[in-house]
């Protein structure tokens, strides 16, 4: 099975995100800042990273350029899923190290499509 | 809202343009709360949770979406402002947020409810998403840039529905020149809004409390409706096409049919200048459209009681002006027109010197012998028979009955201004009498007789007594026209010199002689015979 991080401060976000991705049949495992992002990512080494951008402590494009400098992390897909939908901001995104970037809202199908493009063929 | 528009927050937002955008996102925002609680009340506890965060969601946006007065305040007083997202990018982010929520959850229930057939909450929740979409369709159109004037009033002349009627609802507003419960039964409602979720929403609720609610989606079905039909209240949304809420609402209060139906002006403008002009045109309540269900059923139940209350008043105050009538009527009755109106007045005393009238005794000779053979009801049916058109003569020249005292009957006439000619007015009476007692006596066994008597002169005339009072005449004049009617001749009316002379051109008279007048002394008489 999979395992998915999902960094979100909301933690409406997250308890519906984490739900339906379990019954997708994924790993599910929480971070609600960009320090525990890092941390986490950093401990559990999902396969795949779903990440906000706005969050307290330090927001989504320091920790995505933090994990891309490390070595352990620098090849786990960082999917943006954020709420900031202006070009600039996007660029950011991309600039920062994420694989792809998605603006809320998601539809879930789409979202579970997203995530089977960028998980890596074999299970690592 | 149709085809891609842009709307600008330029540095210095147009105040049209904000309450444009509040408009449209509070819109279907308000409409996903009030959607989300119906769910809740009718859902099977599985669902609580997650309609739950729904509902919190929608209360966050709602928060989103007031704090862009806020924005346009901050974004007016530091349009310099580069530090960090701007405030646009704030709030389109927060918007977002809080809709990716709603819309995931609904989404997630979607799923659900359509594996357990719930076919009505599937629908509501269909309801929800589309209104989600909606809001994210707004949000697009929302983008941040610096512009010119040029371009602002460019985007302004734009065909947007929207901003037209907001701003053209602001301008009826400031050109306006207008001066000012569980219910116990059913009423009829007349609910008019031009948005279909509104009014969806708001019928079920009145529906649920067991209304009848009828629907009309612009100012032009409503006022048309108005006409044809009756309504007990109206619900009435200021922002529409065409005719807007408030012109809807200057158009009921000028016409009579219309005035007093009551109405609830429900609009997501929420400055207080709106509510309170609202109230001076002569609405009876005012909801914000994000109502709660019981403050709308709480203001639907106080207006209709009000009506209720104005409707009994309006009842009570034509029963009084009926009965005010009634007894000005009875007293004109009894006292002549002319003094009923100076008691009204407020005299108090009613005591006139009259210098010149004419005074007529007429006695029923023999009557009393004649009503001790008869029974009490012939006798009063004869008396009125004779009485009733004496009556109807003396009014028809204009003339006053004073009073009749069993079978005497007596008139003055020159007591108000009506009659100058009062000598020749009572002679014509006079003459009509005798001719009422000779044509009756004709389908009467016993015939009756009369005598009569006329004089001319000055009399003090007033209202006397408290109780059963009358209008009573005094004087030497009074007295000599009693002594000519009862010093006189069955048949004949005898008139005394001073009235003689009065009407010696115009009628015939025969000279009786001098009599002697008890109190007076010797008078010289004639009697009337007809006219020349």
């Amino acid at each position: 099975m999979k395992k998915i991080l999902l960094v979100d401060d909301l933690e409406a976000s997250r308890k519906l995100l984490a739900t339906r991705l379990k019954s997708a049949g994924f790993e599910v495992i929480l971070a609600g800042d960009g320090a525990e992002a890092v941390s986490v990512a950093t401990t559990q080494l999902p396969a795949l990273i779903l990440m906000d951008m706005r969050l307290p402590v330090k927001d989504g494009w320091t920790a995505t350029r933090e994990l891309r400098a490390q070595e352990t992390t620098a090849d786990i897909p960082i999917v943006a899923l954020t709420a900031y939908d202006s070009i600039p901001q996007q660029r950011q995104c991309i600039e920062a190290g994420c694989n792809a970037v998605e603006i809320k809202p998601v539809r879930f199908k789409q979202l579970v499509e997203i995530i089977g493009r960028h998980l890596p063929a074999n299970g690592s | 809202m149709s085809g891609p528009r842009e709307i600008q927050i330029k540095t210095v937002p147009d105040r049209a343009l904000l309450a444009t955008i509040q408009h449209e996102l509070r819109t279907p925002a308000t409409n996903i709360a009030a959607y989300t609680k119906m769910l809740l009340e009718e859902s099977p506890p599985a669902y609580t949770n997650d309609l739950g965060e729904i509902l919190k969601a929608s209360n966050i946006l709602l928060d989103s979406i007031s704090d862009l007065v806020q924005l346009g305040e901050s974004l007016r007083s530091a349009p310099d402002c580069t530090d960090g997202p701007d405030g646009a990018t704030r709030l389109r982010h927060d918007l977002r947020s809080s809709i990716d929520i709603i819309a995931g959850y609904v989404d997630f229930l979607l799923e659900r409810t359509e594996a357990q057939n719930d076919k009505k909450i599937h629908g509501d929740l269909l309801r929800i998403s589309r209104l989600a979409e909606e809001m994210i369709d707004v949000v697009n159109r929302i983008t941040s840039g610096i512009g010119s004037d040029e371009q602002k009033s460019e985007y302004l002349n734009q065909i947007h529905p929207d901003l037209t009627l907001v701003t053209r609802a602001l301008r009826t507003l400031q050109n306006l020149d207008v001066t000012p419960v569980r219910p116990e039964s059913p009423a009829r409602v007349l609910l008019v809004d031009d948005n279909e979720q509104n009014r969806d929403l708001m019928c079920r609720h009145l529906r649920r409390d067991g209304h009848h609610v009828y629907i009309a989606e612009n100012g032009r079905d409503a006022l048309q409706m108005l006409r044809e039909d009756y309504f007990d209240i109206v619900l009435l949304d200021i922002i529409m096409p065409e005719i807007n809420g408030y012109e809807v609402l200057v158009e009921m209060r000028s016409d009579k049919r219309l005035r007093q139906i009551p109405v609830i002006m429900i609009s997501s403008i929420e400055e207080i200048d709106s509510v309170v002009r609202c109230i001076e045109l002569g609405a009876d309540e005012y909801l914000p459209k994000s109502f709660n269900p019981a403050m709308l059923r709480a203001r639907l139940a106080a207006s209709l009681e009000k009506k209720r209350l104005r409707d009994r008043e309006q009842h009570y105050l034509e029963q009084i002006r009926i009965e005010r009538e009634r007894s000005e009527r009875l007293l004109t009755d009894i006292l002549p027109y002319a003094i009923v109106e100076r008691l009204k007045n407020g005299e108090k005393i009613i005591a006139d010197d009259v210098k010149s009238v004419t005074v007529l005794f007429c006695d029923l000779v023999g009557f009393t012998e004649f009503s001790s053979r008869l029974s009490a009801i012939e006798v009063v049916r004869r008396l009125n028979e004779i009485f009733l058109r004496f009556d109807s003569l003396v009014e028809n020249y204009g003339l006053e009955k004073i009073k009749s005292i069993g079978d005497a009957y007596l008139a003055v006439g020159g007591l108000t201004a009506t009659n100058p000619d009062h000598a020749a007015a009572i002679a014509r009476l006079s003459l009509d009498m005798r001719d009422t007692v000779v044509e009756l006596n004709k389908f009467h066994v016993d015939p009756l007789q009369f005598r009569m008597g006329i004089h001319t002169g000055s009399i003090v005339a007033g209202v006397i007594g408290r109780k059963r009072f009358t209008y009573d005449v005094w004087g030497d004049a009074v007295n000599i026209a009693s002594r000519m009617e009862s010093q006189g001749v069955p048949g004949k009316i005898q008139v005394s010199e001073a009235t003689y002379h009065l009407l010696k051109d115009v009628y015939e008279f025969e000279h009786r002689g001098s009599i002697e007048i008890k109190g007076k002394g010797e008078m010289s008489t004639y009697f009337l015979l007809g006219t020349r």
